[in-house]
């Protein structure tokens, strides 16, 4: 297996800022059993403000796990990731739940928002948990929601609307803090190829509008073009690297 | 954190309901006994501070071991200057003549300032004159210018009715006896004795009613105790209300377990809610609420729900005592509640409504801080998030087999040294230690009880069990909700059967027949009144008891002789063996005085001739002295029948029997009935009402249960919902579906009631012991059929309860519920 | 429409394995009606494989639940090989899924308190029936699951799972097989296994498949594919490519 090399790119990324996400020798094991190889076998990996990077891989390939362990949802087993001045793997729950508050935003595949609540308090829900008040926190994200084209569904429950449309949602929650990071978990996995290319275009043009990097979990090819960058894993490895442009 | 929580409560209030109506029935309880205890005894505070108050001093017995004062009690008084007028007042409990079967309480009429007062005719003025009560009056057909004869140590005395008073509201006659009114003298004349009850002075004006009474102290010394009216209604009081508090803290004590199950069923219903809700709590954690937020939020959930139910509760339990007040004011005959109507203090409302409501936050408190745990990975992964097979804690294990082996030897204990504290205590640790347990042993018994299940039930069973044990903790709480009220019901039930069984030994070592017959003393005993017994069915054998004066060593005696070939009726083999050979048979007492030992040869002399007998000594035989009647016929020259005794066959109905045989005397006046079948009878009795009202105090908690085992089951079919849906894709049909969704309900609850059986014999025999292992030998009685009806009870609650939640399975279309989200 | 590729479908043929005429599908009532269906009529053949494809709200689940007996249509009519669906009634429906009905969904396919073996032969079971072991035996050696038998779906992989479902589903040997989105949850080396298999058990075994897909890789390992459009049928494909289905799907684009 290649080590992950640093990359060629047209984008000026050799300085190294502390708004970069930064992993380092993650390794992290499951260890349900002790013959089940590690899901990261030792992953380094720098993502430069602004970046859209895609991670794609096989069934097992421990792409969703490099996801979860970037975020701070997960302690990894030996490693470290570093964001502006911290290092993820020796926090507190308490500070990387207030960090996961505050800094990143996260779409994932599908149920993701609270049935009881509408749309527009749905994508507020972030800035209520650090204690806006509501009208305040609505009023805030109102702008994103309109940005994003559901202008006239915001009193509308996620029963009410449409994949697509609750994933857009899913994604003005995801900007509502004005993240560093938007975390994606295959953001189209439940949409019609149509429908998953609409969110896709808007989820990049919304994080980049941001100033947001963005991760994407995906194993499908259409949707990491999206990305400027494109990571691929396998077996907990990072194995190749590609730029827009050089792969379909 | 609010908003969402309050917004779900809003939209999930459904899931809700039965928790809720778990609350509201433990809280109803409470509030019901409250009020009605609080009721009670304000009720009874009323009616006693009528007694006494008017008078000035109150003269009643020193203690209540000692009852009554002697006749001269009455000069000493009026010796006392400052007293102006006594009221006496006594009491003789007597029997209607031709009417063996009635006691009638014999008294002078109530004093002037008490409640009871005069409806019709007048007051008796002489020794001949009676007024009997309104209740009498409507009962029997007696009326004034009626004659009725009470039968007296001397023979019966005939009086006159001349009046008819009621006693509504009284305490002194509250206590459920028939009463009748005559003067102190014809009270005397009627019972042979001139003990006096209680003498109330009214003080000459003027005189200062505490130095009256300290006067009163001294001239009586020990024979009796003076009071000031309001310090004897004070008196009274405390002895009624002593009595009540314990009513109302046994009831308090059945309200404590209807809640205690109640919290089982909440901490049931949250946890499975939570459980529910795991995704939406990952998704939580993961956009940055910490457990706390989260904690708070559904805590705030658990408040309101508690505090709601508890207020329906509350209004619910006022409105039950409400209703119990009319019924019972409709049955008692003493009125003495009805006047003061329901009597409701704010504490005994505020307190239930903050129970409750705390009851149901804390009950809710480890499964809801359980559920805060998930990571945010479940809601990312489902698969990963989900703990696989939920390790049973050690600890929990560990305490639960500490405590009840611990508790199972305090029990040991107390039963063996028949301490009662030792062994309630002992039988609530090892409870605690069977509940603790109940997360191992509930999933392996059903998967014991599932496998002919399953054979029998094919596809359907084999979900059933899979189900039923799929979650452990769920059904382990499930079941000990039932086993709770099961096992209190079975305790009580073995307890009381094995209490009987050994009352049976006691009371034959007290009597050793089963009913003895007897004339009123010195007058002879008709003779159809054997034929009359032998003819009920359920008499074995009979025979006449021949009696005659006689002189034993140096005293006059009554002296009995029975028939040999009969003697059979008597239960003790030794006794009747010893008769056999020609013995007489002596009670201690008259061994005693006439200084007697077992063995020895004594002479008994009649107006016929002597004889010298052996004589053996025994205390449980219905005569003091007893001889074959062969030698009471040589010493006497006219024995007659003086009693009858039976035998009764060991499988008859007693109840029964005891109620023909008193109709089948009913034509022969002046014979009493008694022996062990008419104690036995009354112990039946008794033991059956205890039961009976234990049984309704407990069928709440069981009803509480029952709620628990249709919520558990229902939410387990909400959370399926999918599962079903695939399963009826696949060809389940909804008949097949209802049967799997009842069989694992019926599974938990069966468990529930075998297990809880199984206990209550074992703590049932315990408590029998305990209770009266000192006094006698105590014999496991199992109620068999009383036994299994309850274990069938249980499996049916299970079954019925399934029955809504099976239908709304039965209707999930498969194709809506497999639509992706 | 304008690529040549689609042409409309005539009548059902009379060998069809399952059939549909006006099926009509109306989910809610008065002001809230959703049509799903407007009037569906075609078939699908034996022994063929053959994809239902359309943009998200084109029907094509419903009309797929219609055919497989799962819901029942608001008109129209159903035949499942000479049986006429809609004269049955909910228990008769449910006893022809069992045998003559296979599925496979997109996830959440089996019971998870059953292990892989118990699962395959579920309906089986239910109809009261043993499975035939050696027909069992070939099924499971041909979806790789013989080491697995005895696990739960906690236990297995995505893929895993799909196979034990297809097993489940080719067991009974039903008239038809229908699988909603089966590829749906996997990643693509599995998804081309998982497709592979059902196309070699329909070229192989003569099993019938009806698919509803809305990749067009997928619907490329299909005979014929049925396009959807707003509840009713749109066009037809024969011999697709995952290009021609790309095309012809643009052309319906919402």
């Amino acid at each position: 297996m290649t080590r992950f090399a640093m990359p060629h790119s047209p984008v000026p990324s050799a300085h190294l800022d502390a708004a970069d996400l930064l992993a380092s020798d993650l390794v992290h094991s499951y260890g349900r059993t002790a013959d089940t190889p590690p899901a990261l076998a030792g992953v380094s990996v720098r993502i430069a403000v602004g970046e859209s990077v895609a991670v794609m891989g096989p069934s097992g390939s421990g792409k969703t796990t490099l996801l979860h362990v970037l975020a701070g949802i997960v302690r990894p087993t030996s490693g470290a990731v570093h964001w502006r001045g911290h290092d993820l793997s020796r926090l507190s729950d308490r500070s990387r739940a207030a960090l996961r508050r505050k800094d990143f935003g996260f779409v994932f595949q599908s149920g993701q928002l609270l049935p009881e609540l509408p749309a527009e308090e749905n994508a507020a829900l972030p800035l209520m948990l650090a204690g806006m008040p509501r009208p305040d926190a609505v009023r805030r994200v109102r702008a994103i929601l309109d940005g994003l084209g559901l202008q006239g569904l915001r009193e509308r429950r996620p029963g009410e609307l449409s994949g697509g449309q609750a994933q857009r949602v899913a994604i003005a929650r995801a900007l509502a803090t004005t993240p560093g990071v938007v975390f994606a978990d295959e953001p189209t996995g439940a949409l019609d190829q149509q429908t998953g290319a609409a969110v896709m275009g808007q989820l990049v043009a919304a994080t980049r509008a941001h100033g947001a990097s963005l991760i994407v979990v995906t194993h499908d090819p259409g949707v990491a073009g999206f990305c400027e960058r494109i990571l691929v894993m396998r077996d907990g490895r990072l194995v190749s690297e590609h730029h827009r442009g050089t792969t379909r | 954190m609010l908003d969402v929580a309050l917004a779900s409560l809003r939209t999930q209030a459904r899931r809700f309901i039965a928790p809720g109506l778990a609350i509201l029935l433990g809280v109803a309880f409470l509030t019901t006994s409250l009020v009605l205890g609080t009721t009670a005894v304000k009720g009874l505070s009323d009616s006693i501070a009528g007694a006494g108050a008017g008078f000035s001093a109150v003269i009643s017995p020193p203690s209540r071991e000692v009852g009554i004062m002697p006749a001269s009690t009455l000069a000493k008084v009026e010796a006392v200057p400052g007293v102006q007028d006594v009221h006496e007042v006594r009491f003789a409990a007597v029997r209607p003549s031709g009417d063996s079967s009635r006691v009638v309480i014999l008294t002078t009429p109530p004093a002037a300032g008490s409640r009871s007062h005069l409806v019709a005719g007048r007051l008796p003025a002489s020794d001949s004159e009676v007024a009997i009560t309104s209740t009498t009056r409507d009962s029997t057909n007696l009326r004034i210018g009626d004659h009725v004869d009470y039968a007296g140590a001397d023979g019966p005395h005939r009086f006159t009715v001349v009046g008819v008073i009621d006693t509504a509201g009284d305490f002194v006659f509250s206590g459920g006896g028939t009463y009748a009114f005559t003067t102190s003298a014809a009270v005397a004349a009627v019972s042979g004795e001139d003990d006096f009850a209680e003498l109330d002075v009214t003080a000459t004006a003027g005189t200062d009613p505490k130095t009256l009474v300290a006067a009163l102290n001294t001239a009586l010394g020990d024979t009796a105790m003076a009071r000031t009216g309001a310090d004897h209604a004070a008196y009274l009081r405390v002895q009624v209300t002593g009595g009540t508090d314990v009513l109302r803290l046994l009831l308090l004590g059945f309200a404590g377990i209807a809640l205690f199950v109640s919290a089982l069923v909440i901490a049931n219903t949250f946890a499975i809610l939570a459980a529910r809700r795991t995704r939406e709590t990952a998704l939580l954690r993961c956009v940055g609420a910490t457990r706390r937020q989260l904690l708070r939020a559904m805590s705030l959930e658990a408040l309101v729900v508690g505090f709601a139910a508890s207020l329906a509760g509350v209004a619910t339990g006022a409105a039950l005592a409400w209703a119990g007040m009319r019924t019972l004011a409709a049955f008692d005959s003493t009125e003495a509640l009805a006047g003061s109507g329901l009597v409701v203090r704010p504490l005994d409302l505020l307190g239930p409504l903050l129970v409750g409501t705390g009851v149901t936050v804390l009950a809710s408190l480890a499964p809801l801080r359980r559920a805060t745990q998930v990571t945010p990975l479940a809601a990312l992964r489902p698969d990963l998030g989900a703990p696989a097979r939920a390790r049973t804690s050690g600890t929990r294990l560990g305490i639960g087999v500490t405590a009840a082996l611990a508790g199972a030897g305090l029990l040991a204990f107390g039963g063996a040294r028949h301490q009662l504290l030792a062994g309630l205590i002992g039988g609530a640790v090892s409870f605690v230690g069977v509940v603790l347990l109940a997360i191992v042993f509930v999933p392996a018994l059903i998967r014991g009880l599932g496998s002919p299940v399953q054979r029998l039930a094919g596809v359907p069973g084999e979900l059933a069990v899979d189900n039923a044990v799929r979650n452990r903790s769920r059904t382990a709480n499930t079941a000990t909700a039932l086993l709770v009220g099961v096992t209190l019901i079975s305790t009580m039930t073995v307890g009381a059967a094995t209490l009987l069984r050994s009352v049976d030994t006691l009371l034959d070592h007290k009597m050793a027949v089963d009913v003895v017959a007897s004339a009123l003393p010195d007058a002879a005993l008709p003779a159809r009144v054997e034929p009359l017994i032998a003819a009920v069915s359920g008499v074995a054998e009979t025979t006449t008891l021949l009696g005659a004066h006689a002189t034993v060593g140096s005293r006059e005696m009554d002296v009995r002789g029975i028939d040999v070939a009969e003697v059979d009726v008597i239960h003790d083999d030794a006794i009747t063996s010893a008769l056999r050979s020609g013995r007489a048979f002596v009670s201690p007492g008259v061994a005693k005085d006439a200084g007697v030992k077992a063995g020895e040869r004594v002479r008994f002399s009649g107006d016929k001739g002597s004889a010298d007998l052996i004589v053996e000594i025994a205390d449980n035989l219905p005569a003091a002295v007893l001889m074959p009647r062969s030698e009471l016929r040589s010493i006497a020259s006219a024995p007659g029948p003086i009693a009858v005794l039976a035998r009764l066959d060991t499988a008859a109905d007693s109840g029964a029997l005891m109620a023909d045989l008193e109709s089948a005397l009913a034509t022969t006046p002046g014979v009493t009935v008694s022996g062990t079948a008419q104690q036995r009878q009354e112990f039946v009795d008794i033991l059956d009402t205890v039961l009976a009202v234990a049984a309704a105090l407990l069928a709440v908690a069981i009803v509480i249960a029952v709620v628990g085992v249709a919520n558990t089951i229902s939410l387990s079919v909400l959370e399926r919902g999918q599962e079903h849906a695939l399963l009826r894709a696949l060809g389940l049909t909804r008949r097949q579906l209802r049967r799997a969704v009842a069989v694992e309900a019926g599974l938990i609850a069966l468990v529930g009631g075998l297990v809880g059986v199984a206990l209550g014999i074992g703590y049932g025999w315990a408590g029998a012991h305990t209770i009266a292992g000192e006094e006698m030998t105590v014999s496991l009685g199992m109620p068999w059929p009383r036994l299994v009806l309850i274990a069938a009870a249980a499996l049916s609650a299970g079954l019925l309860a399934s029955l809504l939640p099976a239908r709304r399975a039965s209707r999930t279309a498969p194709a809506i519920a497999l639509a992706q989200e | 429409m304008t690529t040549t590729t689609v042409r409309h479908p005539d009548t059902p043929a009379t060998t069809a394995a399952v059939r549909a005429r006006q099926l009509t599908k109306i989910y809610g009532s008065g002001s809230a009606a959703v049509p799903a269906l407007r009037g569906v009529t075609t078939s699908f053949a034996r022994a063929e494989f053959t994809a239902i494809m359309g943009p998200s709200g084109s029907g094509k689940s419903t009309l797929m639940h219609c055919l497989a007996g799962l819901d029942a249509p608001t008109d129209g009519q159903v035949w499942l090989g000479e049986t006429e669906l809609s004269a049955l009634g909910d228990d008769a429906l449910t006893r022809l899924r069992r045998e003559r009905v296979g599925f496979v969904f997109q996830a959440f396919n089996l019971v998870p308190t059953m292990t892989a073996a118990q699962n395959i032969s579920l309906p089986l079971r239910l109809a009261g029936k043993r499975p035939d072991q050696g027909w069992l035996g070939q099924v499971v050696e041909t979806l790789g699951l013989a080491d697995r038998l005895a696990h739960r779906p906690s236990e297995l992989s995505g893929g895993q799972q799909q196979r034990v479902a297809v097993a489940r589903a080719l067991l009974t040997r039903p008239d038809v097989l229908f699988a909603d989105e089966p590829t749906g949850a996997l990643d693509s080396r599995t998804s081309a296994e998982m497709l592979h298999f059902l196309r070699a058990s329909v070229q192989d075994l003569g099993q019938t498949i009806v698919m509803v897909t809305h990749d067009p890789g997928a619907a490329a390992y299909a005979d014929r594919v049925v396009l959807l459009a707003d509840g009713v049928v749109a066009g037809e494909i024969v011999s697709p490519t995952a290009d021609s289905v790309l095309d012809a799907l643009r052309g319906l684009g919402a």
